[in-house]
């Protein structure tokens, strides 16, 4: 029905997203519209039109990992800039826009508590309700709008999380997760051993050295029923790289590496979907962006006959817009923030939000 | 609680006594780490924001006021560039 039958009204709703939660400050700017209103029982699938989505990195130098403390100077360093690029993108002014969205968490605290600062005071100056997300549904809203993936198994691979996670009830249930250390960082870590530079990403330099390796060196793979656990392998990779340099290359070390850490994921990963009966994943998060690993868990998938959706490094790195995104689909159900509710938290669980968008 | 025997108080004017108070409303917000040993409280007087901090040691008073410094500076950064 269109909305002169209904008699219902459009709404738009155009959201700012603020996210610094590691070494990425982002900022977007998303629209949503809803033709025929926001509706009352069904599940919300507004026209989404990206207005801005830009990006700052900190890296640190080679050899070396981002601390908190410096991440936060730049993010504040940085903010403002952003802000004022993203706004020019959009070609919008503060008066177009109904919500300011941020990362509540999780992530390291003193970058969080920065962009929240900016947050707050944009929230007072433009009298726009504040908007906290959860990190982790950020990503996986983002990925769902780009990818129009239905009801995928979602894989959330990043330098701070490692999660198998899947939709049931207004919540995103974690079925697998890392006992120990996240995907992200095991691979950010041995870069820093084989002082491969940050730049673009530690990650990236590991991919497109393990593409040149063809020797696979046999590393423990620990899968322990639906999660993994990747710190006995960085202990290990780490300790022949160290002292048995002479027999293995550094190409080779990336490409086992990466097979064996991926092969992990995908076990789990197709676990979960047997479970639900899924035949769609979704991989999100840095990592997410591996080719290698969308490549091994499409084959996985196809033998399913089923489908991997993934997006490009504009959706799966930490940016703005994807904040913007989930804060949008839950203000559409009248969610806000006060700020005196607006602190930030270093632990907050993917399965700790209600999804009210979804049915 | 013990009594805390160092203490500060910054009085920080802003142009008008609105913008101290959006001041207020996002400092105030997180909360001081080991809060036994440290209180930071931020108030407003006219268009002064106020905050005092008192702690248990003159480094904690210290590393406390560095860290509230980088926070307000980056709210009237911010104050300035959109307000």
């Amino acid at each position: 029905m269109s909305a002169a039958e209904t008699g219902a009204e459009a709404r738009t709703i155009v959201a700012l997203g603020l996210e610094g939660s590691a070494n990425k400050l982002g900022v977007g700017i998303v629209k949503h519209v809803y033709p025929t209103g926001v509706p009352g029982d069904a599940e919300l699938r507004p026209e989404m039109i990206e207005w801005a989505n830009v990006r700052d990195t900190y890296n640190p130098p080679p050899g070396e990992g981002f601390l908190p403390r410096d991440v936060a100077a730049h993010h504040r360093a940085t903010i403002i800039m952003l802000l004022n690029q993203a706004l020019a993108e959009a070609k919008l002014t503060p008066k177009d826009l109904h919500c300011i969205c941020y990362t509540k968490g999780p992530g390291m605290g003193a970058p969080l508590q920065s962009v929240a600062l900016v947050a707050r005071t944009l929230s007072q100056i433009w009298k726009l309700p504040l908007v906290g997300v959860n990190h982790c549904v950020g990503h996986i809203e983002m990925g769902r709008a780009i990818t129009g993936a239905e009801n995928p198994v979602v894989l959330y691979v990043s330098g701070g999380n490692t999660q198998v996670i899947a939709y049931s009830q207004q919540t995103y249930r974690i079925f697998g997760e890392t006992l120990d250390i996240a995907i992200g960082n095991c691979l950010d870590r041995f870069a820093r051993v084989l002082k491969l530079p940050n730049n673009p990403s530690p990650g990236y330099n590991i991919e497109q050295y393990a593409k040149r390796g063809s020797k696979y060196i046999e590393l423990p793979y620990t899968v322990k029923g639906m999660d993994v656990s990747f710190s006995g392998i960085l202990s290990f990779i780490e300790k022949l790289a160290k002292t048995e340099a002479d027999k293995y290359t550094p190409e080779d070390l990336c490409y086992s590496l990466q097979e064996t850490m991926f092969a992990m994921l995908v076990e789990i990963t197709e676990r979960a979907m047997a479970h639900i009966g899924s035949k769609e994943v979704l991989v999100v998060g840095g990592v997410g962006c591996n080719v290698r690993l969308q490549e091994m868990m499409g084959q996985m998938a196809k033998e399913r006959e089923g489908k991997v959706f993934a997006t490009d490094m504009r959706y799966c790195i930490d940016n703005g817009i994807m904040i913007a995104q989930a804060g949008a689909l839950a203000f559409a159900r009248g969610f806000t923030t006060p700020i005196k509710d607006s602190w930030i938290t270093q632990r907050f669980r993917t399965d700790q939000v209600h999804v009210e968008w979804r049915t | 609680m013990s009594e805390l025997p160092h203490s500060i108080t910054l009085r920080i004017p802003f142009s008008d006594a609105s913008l101290a108070d959006i001041a207020k409303q996002s400092l105030e917000v997180d909360p001081v780490l080991s809060g036994d040993k440290v209180q930071l409280t931020v108030a407003v007087d006219g268009r002064y924001l106020v905050a005092t901090c008192n702690g248990d040691t003159l480094r904690m008073v210290r590393v406390s006021i560095n860290g509230f410094m980088d926070s307000l500076i980056l709210v009237t950064r911010t104050l300035e560039a959109f307000a």
